[in-house]
């Protein structure tokens, strides 16, 4: 297989990071500015990140997941369906401790895009980015859900990872925390 | 209206790639950005100073019997902020200790139960550990006093576990 030819460029992308521990959006700050990107704002709760919404035009957001009093799933869903909602599709990487199977699941049935699992390295939001950027997916609404296809693009259900309608019934199954190649699985990625 | 709608979206992210077909990640910003990691995290062990107060005031809360939900929330949100940020600064031992807190105190936070004796006794060995990693510095795995605290947590974790196995069952 020949060398890829093209590359990234991350120095004209917005990018919007909610997280209420501030070394974290100190942290992510910092990876970012090294991997290129020099547009960033940060919010240090939902609503604040909400409003900066309505004039800052992002292209990514990172959100993390535990927070108060609205945690980063409250803020997807928002981000997603509420009616003055500034860009429903703009991509979304969720950062997170957790990584049991359920909460993958959670994310991805609430629009996440992507999942980090913290601790946070260069090379896997770097990753993330470029998943992004490769494969944008097309946006699906029924009755119960409205995203990014979480169907995997011309593949059959991922090995070992339950299909989707199946879901339901796997309930609290799974404790054990995820690789991340099960994770981008069960994300469509 | 259908049932399922598909929406092609606009690609806003076709500007950050040049060149077509899957990029190429490009090593040298990796390394930069993990260097600035690195610099980040060289007051690490200070800046967490913080967040390792708020945990022992809602663990002092807690044992001094206010059966506080935002207590156990404030003790289990830092937990997993440790767990998350521990290995990225070199702090292996931390993360572990994180992640053994926040694995404890998440269903026990979910069902909004009341702490027992011995689950306030979980809580506070995994603060004692915490601080023990910082003020003895235990980058890595922490040599054999890390794996002395690791196991003295899974211990009193299990006992813990057995115990609300036990009542549960009568």
């Amino acid at each position: 297989m020949s060398e890829p030819t093209s590359r990234y460029a991350l120095d004209n992308i917005n990018v919007l990071v909610l997280d209420d521990n501030r070394h974290m959006r100190g942290l992510v700050q910092s990876i970012l500015h090294s991997l290129g990107v020099k547009n960033i704002r940060e919010a240090a709760d939902a609503a604040a990140a909400f409003k900066e919404l309505q004039h800052f035009l992002a292209d990514v957001l990172i959100v993390d997941w535990h927070m108060e009093p609205l945690d980063g799933l409250d803020f997807v869903r928002l981000v997603r369906t509420a009616k003055d909602s500034a860009n429903p599709y703009v991509p979304i990487i969720m950062l997170t401790g957790y990584t049991e199977y359920r909460r993958v699941v959670e994310a991805r049935d609430a629009g996440v895009n992507e999942f980090l699992a913290k601790p946070i390295s260069a090379r896997a939001l770097y990753q993330r980015f470029a998943s992004i950027i490769d494969n944008p997916r097309p946006f699906i609404r029924t009755k119960s859900y409205f995203g990014p296809d979480r169907r995997r693009q011309n593949m059959g259900a991922p090995r070992g990872v339950p299909e989707r309608r199946k879901d339901a019934e796997e309930g609290e199954a799974g404790g054990e925390g995820l690789s991340q190649s099960e994770v981008e699985s069960l994300l469509g990625g | 209206m259908a049932e399922v709608e598909i929406i092609e979206t606009p690609n806003n992210l076709r500007k950050a790639k040049i060149g077509n077909g899957p990029g190429k990640l490009d090593k040298s910003l990796i390394a930069d950005a993990e260097k600035a990691i690195q610099a980040f995290g060289e007051d690490f062990s200070n800046w967490i100073q913080d967040d390792i107060g708020a945990m022992e005031a809602a663990r002092l809360s807690l044992a001094q019997g206010n059966n506080s939900e935002k207590d156990v929330a404030d003790v289990f949100r830092i937990a997993l902020d440790l767990k998350g940020q521990g290995v990225s600064f070199g702090y292996e031992v931390l993360s572990a200790v994180g992640a053994s807190l926040s694995d404890f105190l998440g269903p026990l936070r979910e069902s909004n139960a009341t702490l027992s004796s011995l689950q306030l006794d979980v809580v506070a060995a995994h603060v004692g550990a915490i601080r023990a990693v910082l003020s003895e510095d235990l980058k890595g795995d922490g040599g054999k006093t890390g794996q002395a605290l690791m196991n003295g947590l899974a211990s009193i974790v299990a006992k813990a576990r057995a115990q609300a196995d036990q009542q549960g069952t009568e």
